[in-house]
């Protein structure tokens, strides 16, 4: 039986819940503000929070809704397991001329299996500029929901976070070496820990 | 004994009563239909429709606004006007027109001159070029969206020709 998390999950993450104040995409946010179209790619599901906070700020965007997808990717047990997988991240976010300045990963790397991440890195790095910003967030509890959660964006410093689950997994949690060591090509430029135990970072391009 | 002032007046009462019914249903009946009016863009536009059993390939045009609840793919070019996909719509086509709602089904580019919504039962698969585009919660949709304010109409065959030849 696993222990219970002091204080619950539901205190920090649901409706009534105060949302979190995300610094770090606050100053990425400012630093768009001279930026006549900021391009975003999603991997996140279509959320109307976020939908109007994009509008606003007149945003060239691209909702990839892979996340579920990446998390059920598993490592192929064929001849060509690294083409497989390759495909198959390939068919999830789909190649477009488009070089995006910000991609949300939101909370999929706590869940994708680590030798899946360095795939799906490389295949990221066909949307990247050598500004391009990876926006996402880590937990630091060995404890976390068991699926992966929901966000909305409600204002450039301000995003609602809800869990999807009640139940919780026990899990290692991703340290910023673990994030480094799968996104050679990026580095951990900033992180900011919150009360609940949720990090939120963020990575450049090297 | 009978009275023919006694037999007028219960003819009278009665034809009154009859009126009566008639012009209370016939209000009811008036106020449903604002009512639908009202709650339907459908019907308070008067849209041509397409209904869930017809199944249309190729390339769709008119000058008046559409709804979709069947199926059609290729091209669809309303110009100006209200494209709605309703709740059986399914639809495999680039689309053009002035205001696009979708309660249905959707693959390929939506080019919505003034407005594209996406309801809560709406799945878009594809990029969306408009201005304004909203989406209520439990849509899904999976794509790119420029909100710039060209882009919006269908080019023309000439138009397209020409690019060809540009780049031959």
């Amino acid at each position: 039986m696993l222990p219970k998390i002091q204080p619950a999950l539901s205190d920090f993450y649901s409706d009534n819940a105060a949302p979190l104040t995300a610094r770090i995409f606050s100053s990425i946010w400012k630093n768009f503000e001279s930026k006549s179209k900021p391009r975003i790619l999603d991997l996140g599901e279509a959320q109307p929070d976020s939908f109007n906070f994009y509008s606003e700020h007149a945003c060239y965007l691209t909702i990839s809704d892979c996340i579920q997808q990446l998390i059920n990717l598993r490592w192929p047990k064929g001849d060509n397991p690294n083409q497989e997988l390759t495909e198959k991240i390939e068919a999830s976010i789909p190649f477009s001329n488009t070089r995006y300045d910000l991609i949300l990963v939101w909370d999929s790397f706590n869940y994708i299996d680590p030798k899946i991440l360095p795939f799906l890195h490389n295949h990221l790095l066909n949307f990247c500029t050598n500004k391009t910003i990876i926006h996402g967030f880590s937990y630091t509890s060995e404890y976390y929901p068991k699926e992966t959660g929901i966000f909305k964006i409600l204002d450039s410093d301000k995003i609602q976070h809800q869990v999807t689950s009640a139940d919780i997994i026990r899990h290692s949690p991703l340290t910023p070496h673990a994030i480094n060591k799968v996104m050679p090509n990026f580095k951990y430029a900033r992180s900011v820990l919150m009360r609940s135990g949720l990090q939120e970072f963020m990575l450049t391009t090297k | 004994m009978f009275d023919i002032n006694e037999m007028k007046k219960n003819v009278s009462d009665k034809f009154n009563k009859v009126t009566d019914t008639n012009s209370e249903q016939a209000q009811k009946h008036q106020i449903q239909k604002q009512e639908t009016a009202i709650k339907s863009p459908v019907a308070s536009t008067q849209l041509a429709s397409i209904g869930p059993s017809i199944h249309f390939k190729g390339e769709l045009t008119g000058e008046e606004g559409l709804i979709i609840d069947g199926k059609v793919e290729g091209t669809i070019d309303l110009k100006g006007n209200q494209l709605i996909i309703g709740n059986n719509g399914e639809i495999k086509a680039d689309v053009y027109a002035q205001t696009i709602i979708v309660n249905g089904s959707l693959t390929g580019e939506l080019h919505g001159k003034e407005k594209v919504h996406i309801s809560k039962t709406g799945k878009v698969n594809g990029n969306i070029f408009s201005p304004r585009v909203s989406l209520e919660d439990g849509a899904k949709f999976k794509g790119s969206i420029d909100m710039s304010e060209t882009k919006h109409e269908k080019p023309s065959d000439k138009h397209i020709q020409d690019n060809q030849l540009k780049r031959a």
